[in-house]
């Protein structure tokens, strides 16, 4: 059975058990409403321009402020990797901050920054930059010096070497960083919407439960999931899938085992 | 033949001392070392585990600032890495994220060489070493014996003026050993290039040196040096050569010994 076939096969029994719960009448309609029902929300959400444009606007949240802040967390990242008196202060700190849920930095938002986009892009931001931040460092510390005289000895320096030999070598650390920033962006992003009255999946998802309409909130928790699972099908596995690839690192632990010594 | 204000030499170091500092401890490395290199020539230089050959190869690379007397290169002092020097690593050093060509054609890009002059080059080279039916194969995808050749041609397409070899091919089987040999003294017979030749292998020094050095045991000094004489290509298994070979080794027993016993006495 091919993989497609499987998660289909997968996906429509989750359907039909939820159908399955529905029958059984443990609870009202107006609490668990049926998958159909569910879609028909769904459907016309998507029709009426309401959904499309909730999705719009929270994937350029997102886009910007992962965007943005990713650029400035490598950036950033590669600075703190480069000057050891740094690493052991600020490198600290941003392996602790990492630690700190970002929608914690909404009531600092408010205060500083008031009701506004930019806020939203703070927090996202601040769910992004530690994480990129951090594993950049670590990406960057970890190339092997090898790598780095090879390099001199070829003639390469300065941005030369950093853009043709760190960067590449620190490339699958950097990504594993993106990857996690990616999804912390987009979870701060929906505690945000829930939390603002504005535009965005987030605030749909509250306006449901204002109106108590299951239907809704349930609508948009899928189009929150799939949009989820999209990005990390759709963008970041092929990626990682290449880079494992590209760098030879695909080997199953067994066979590095077998080829450590470097012998024939 | 000397002419004013020109030196034969490729490579001249004079009371080279070298000396790292673990762990607050001062570990010396090498001690006054003088050694001349004509230009064109092969010089290979064995000696017992840790006594400095790397470390001397570091130095004229230019990774290390030796702490006294001094290393010139064509009359210039060496002051940092340059492609004037290449090192061929004993782990080599490809970077895996570029095809076989990519690591060729990476010392020429960095130096800002045209993408169509850059392919001829290293085509050139893959040539030379007999993989250009492997130009766009990635690093991990070639056997053990295909990746030294290609560090070789990295090495070469920089066009160095010397080439600083640490123990290529020790990691090598002894058929894939031998070919290499023989491919890098025909490389050598093409191109001419200076080579600094460091192994553990008394008969591959035989083999690939016009001298061979030996160096005594930590701190390494130069101990003495033979000089080969025979005709090329030379293949390990020649008799005469197995007879340097030979007079060489009884120079280099010693020495091994000794550096056992110190290693030992450190445990
Ligand atoms: N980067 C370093 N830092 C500190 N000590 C070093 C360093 N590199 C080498 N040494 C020391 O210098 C001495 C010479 O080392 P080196 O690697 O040059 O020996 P070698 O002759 O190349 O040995 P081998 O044949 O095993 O490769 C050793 O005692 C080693 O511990
Ligand atoms: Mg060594």
């Amino acid at each position: 059975m091919s993989r497609p076939l499987r998660q289909g096969l997968l996906f429509l029994g989750a359907l039909a058990f939820w159908e399955f719960l529905v029958r059984l009448h443990l609870w009202p309609d107006y609490l668990l409403p049926s998958p159909l029902q569910v879609g028909r929300t769904l459907a016309d959400g998507l029709a009426s321009g309401e959904l499309p444009l909730a999705i719009g606007v929270s994937l350029r949240r997102t886009l910007l402020g992962f965007g943005l802040t990713a650029l400035a967390g490598i950036a950033f990242g590669i600075t703190i990797a480069r000057h050891p008196r740094l690493d052991d202060t600020i490198g600290s700190l941003m392996l602790g901050m990492q630690t700190l849920p970002s929608i914690c930095w909404f009531p600092l938002a408010i205060l500083w920054f008031g009701l506004s986009e930019f806020s939203i892009l703070f927090i996202v931001g601040m769910g992004t930059f530690f994480s990129v931040v951090n594993s950049t460092v670590a990406g960057v510390k970890n190339v092997p010096p090898l790598y780095l005289r090879a390099g001199l000895n070829m003639g390469a320096h300065g941005y030369v070497l950093l853009w043709e030999v760190v960067l590449p070598a620190a490339l699958p650390s950097i990504l594993s960083g993106l990857k996690q920033g990616w999804s912390f962006a987009w979870r701060s992003l929906m505690a945000a919407e829930l939390l603002f009255v504005n535009l965005g999946l987030g605030h749909l998802l509250s306006v449901g439960r204002e109106l108590n309409d299951m239907s809704q909130v349930l609508a948009v928790v899928l189009v929150i999931l799939i949009i989820g699972i999209a990005v990390e099908m759709g963008v970041f596995a092929p990626l990682e899938r290449h880079l494992r690839v590209r760098w030879g690192l695909q080997k199953s632990l067994s066979s590095v085992a077998e080829t450590a010594p470097a012998r024939s | 033949m000397n002419y004013p204000g020109i030196d034969p030499c490729r490579v001249r170091i004079r009371g080279l001392s070298h000396a790292y500092t673990n762990a607050g401890r001062q570990v010396e490395a090498v001690r006054d070392i003088n050694l001349e290199i004509l230009d064109g020539e092969i010089v290979c230089i064995v000696g017992p585990s840790g006594c400095g050959k790397s470390s001397l190869l570091n130095l004229i690379a230019g990774f290390e600032r030796p702490r006294q007397g001094e290393i010139l290169v064509h009359g210039h002092p060496v002051r940092s890495p340059g492609p004037d020097r290449v090192v061929v690593f004993q782990d080599l050093g490809l970077f895996p994220w570029l095809t076989a060509r990519g690591n060729v054609e990476f010392g020429l890009k960095v130096r800002g060489v045209l993408k169509k002059d850059r392919r001829e080059v290293a085509e050139r080279f893959m040539q030379m070493v007999h993989l250009d039916k492997f130009m766009d194969s990635l690093v991990h995808e070639l056997s053990g014996g295909m990746k030294q050749r290609v560090a070789l041609a990295r090495s070469l397409a920089l066009n160095p003026d010397i080439l600083l070899m640490d123990e290529p091919f020790t990691a090598l089987d002894a058929q894939m050993r031998d070919y290499l040999h023989l491919e890098l003294q025909e490389i050598w017979d093409k191109t001419r290039k200076t080579i600094l030749f460091v192994t553990h292998n008394v008969r591959e020094a035989a083999t690939l040196g016009h001298r061979v050095i030996v160096m005594t045991a930590h701190p390494g000094r130069i101990k003495k040096e033979f000089k080969v004489d025979l005709p090329r290509p030379r293949h390990i298994e020649d008799p005469g050569l197995i007879e340097i070979a030979r007079s060489i080794m009884e120079e280099l027993r010693g020495e091994v010994a000794t550096a056992m016993k110190e290693e030992l006495k450190n445990e």
